[in-house]
């Protein structure tokens, strides 16, 4: 469920060329190779990317039966050599993963007469994303060498833009364009033209199927939406379930609360809970200083829920109740596979991001405060550096452990080897090993020890912060953190949030 | 158990499940009924090839077989370009033998290993120029000067900002 930005895995073996790519022009050097990831880098090492731009989340729209549109005689190379023994389709199977701009399917396009040929193809030109930075002349390109295939398009804007008014039309060179979109993302400042919130009506967008936004939309009139992100960040709460009572095809869904409040919020309970049974996956962020819907749960019904993940800022207070909330509430989702419950951490960041010592979930009392169904598939407790234990699921009046509870994170800077494997063994309490076990910022750790006690588990240990930064970008996706006094935005695949320096 | 003979005429005893993994295979075995005795011939994969495509479908023989009527799935499932730990391992090979795993998974038609080499294979394209690319691949440029310019000219607009 988490992946990277552009979606490439980066791990501390692996460097992410999409992360480069993400926030190059940007970042400056020395932030672009840590987010490279290069194992030699300089242990103090600390980021301060100011900003960056998730592009729309991909899309999951069939495009069959279009043939690339190469001649026979452009053949020119031997074509039982290397790549190309590829037929066509082959070649732009491949080449359809490498584009997402104008500028990418130009290079193709110049490698040889082949590659200009198939890149030429309308689905190549359909994976360019509509975007605001695009010229009028690069839009109008896109949509004719797309041929009429469904379009993605992403519209953005600063606080100081001076293109930004507040007002839909702001985004003409794009919005003109809405019959074609399959998907829509669309991040704008907090103050804006309320005609944003009902932009489908106002621009036709008969084939979307992913909407994005920073705002909460309002409901929608009859729509083929299987994907969304919303953000949660005012009242009326009612606007949400309003919302998706209008999207019934929803099968992906993601809530982002960024609301402030030290207390969770209470939605009204509604008097006929909305129901969504196509919904599969469903994650929620909860934003720094924001609170869990205390109960979004009771209001929806979701037969066929298989994936719910919540994950908590790393500037959020968590503690333990919040945790058994969401197992607690996840109890009813008779259909769930997988549950996933997280804060975000940031290695290297303790002092100067002020984290809370409450910052924290036990797992076990998560699991002893809740009936966590039997017939979950994983469930993973992500907790943060000092208290951080993962524990078993209690079920059935014995410890026992589903058969795929894998996954133990374990951080502390002041532990020895014997205490981590201390904590371990008290947490599995004899039930079956751990097959991930990762230490992350655990200096006194020796990895080989631990590989030794667990030879099934794979054991990973990263005591460098770059190590540790690159294993979470590995596991949660891109993080961008402006160190110092603020934050401004956190970033990663599935959810994005916007911070202002006031937030903090 | 199945017998399965690649093209320079080796013989591989499959078990059933992972030879399964591929549509075709699948296909084949269900017009070959039990009868364990027969052979079904690959044409088109060597052996070398053969034993690696195998050791995928063995490590993957238990995952779920995206369904043929899910395009959205698959849709989905091709457009992302993470890879698994286990795969990039897997996939870790020569170009040559990179490019004949692709080759393989698409005669086979299997599918989440097409899609591992075509990734794997993108992600290589990413970000290179057109003269990185052919070099990474060995590719002629066929282009004269003229038409190279032509090209540029053609597509100006795509610098225009």
């Amino acid at each position: 469920m988490t992946r990277c930005v552009l979606e490439l895995p980066v791990t501390a073996e692996y460097s992410s060329d999409s992360n480069y790519i993400q926030v190059k022009g940007i970042a400056d050097e020395k932030q672009l190779a840590l987010l490279s990831y290069q194992p030699s880098s300089d242990a103090n090492y600390r980021i301060a990317v100011l900003k960056i731009h998730t592009p729309p989340r991909l899309l999951s729209v069939p495009r069959v039966g279009v043939k690339p549109c190469r001649n026979n005689d452009t053949m020119a190379q031997n074509p039982s050599q290397g790549i190309h023994k590829f037929p066509d389709e082959l070649l732009l199977k491949i080449m359809e993963q490498t584009v997402s701009t104008c500028d990418d399917a130009v290079r193709l396009m110049l490698v040889c007469s082949r590659f200009k040929s198939i890149a030429a193809s309308p689905t190549i030109w359909a994976n360019c994303i509509l975007s605001m930075d695009l010229s009028q002349a690069q839009i109008s390109a896109i949509v004719r060498r797309s041929r009429g295939l469904p379009l993605r398009a992403s519209i953005i804007f600063d606080d100081d833009d001076e293109h930004w008014t507040g007002h839909p039309s702001d985004a003409e060179k794009v919005l003109r364009h809405s019959e074609l979109f399959e998907g829509l993302y669309i991040f704008i400042p907090s103050h804006f033209d309320e005609q944003w919130r009902s932009l489908p009506e106002i621009y036709p967008m008969p084939q979307l199927l992913y909407l994005g936004t920073s705002f909460m939309p309002r409901p929608i009139a009859a729509n083929k939406i299987t994907q969304c992100d919303i953000v949660l960040d005012r009242e009326p709460y009612s606007a949400m379930f309003e919302f998706l009572a209008s999207v019934p095809l929803l099968n992906t869904l993601v809530i982002q609360v960024v609301f402030i409040g030290r207390q969770p919020l209470h939605l009204e309970s509604l008097r006929q809970p909305v129901s969504l049974n196509k919904l599969k996956q469903m994650k929620i962020f909860i934003g720094p200083n924001c609170q869990l819907l205390a109960n979004l749960f009771d209001n929806l019904v979701l037969d066929n829920l298989t994936d719910l993940a919540v994950v908590f800022s790393s500037f959020s207070i968590v503690r333990t109740s919040q945790g058994a909330a969401v197992a607690r509430a996840a109890s009813r989702y008779r259909s769930l596979a997988r549950l996933l419950v997280t804060g975000h951490e940031l290695p290297g960041s303790h002092t100067s991001l002020r984290f809370s010592e409450d910052t924290t979930i036990d797992s076990f009392e998560c699991a002893l405060l809740t009936n966590i169904s039997n017939n979950l598939e994983e469930l993973r407790f992500v907790v943060r550096p000092r208290h951080s234990v993962i524990r078993w699921s209690y079920q059935q009046g014995s410890y026992s452990s589903p058969d795929n509870v894998a996954v133990s994170i374990f951080c502390g800077k002041d532990l020895s080897t014997d205490g981590f494997l201390e904590i371990i063994n008290s947490a599995r309490r004899g039930t079956s090993e751990p097959k991930r076990i990762s230490a992350i910022l655990c200096p006194g750790v020796d990895g080989n020890r631990i590989r030794e006690e667990y030879p099934n588990a794979l054991v990973s240990v990263f005591s460098q912060p770059a190590d540790a930064f690159a294993y979470i970008v590995g596991e949660h996706g891109l993080f961008c953190v402006l160190f110092g006094d603020s934050l401004t935005i956190i970033c990663d695949t599935d959810e994005l949030v916007r911070l202002t320096r006031d937030s903090i | 158990m199945v017998i399965i003979r690649t093209a320079d005429k080796e013989k591989f005893t499959v078990d059933r499940d992972v030879a399964e993994c591929s549509v075709l295979l699948k296909n084949l075995l269900e017009d070959v009924g039990e009868n364990e005795e027969e052979e079904i011939p690959v044409q088109n994969i060597n052996s070398s090839v053969f034993r690696k495509v195998l050791e995928w479908c063995e490590h993957h023989k238990n995952d779920p077989r995206p369904a043929s009527d899910d395009s959205a799935a698959e849709e989905s499932r091709r457009r992302t370009t993470d890879i698994s730990e286990w795969d990039q391992k897997f996939i870790a090979v020569d170009q040559e033998m990179l490019f004949e795993i692709i080759l393989a998974a698409n005669y086979l038609d299997i599918k989440p290993l097409l899609d591992v080499g075509c990734k794997t294979v993108a992600n290589m394209i990413k970000g290179k120029t057109p003269e990185e690319i052919r070099k990474l691949f060995n590719i002629t440029n066929d282009f004269t000067p003229e038409e190279e310019a032509q090209i540029r000219r053609e597509n100006e607009w795509a610098e225009d900002r």
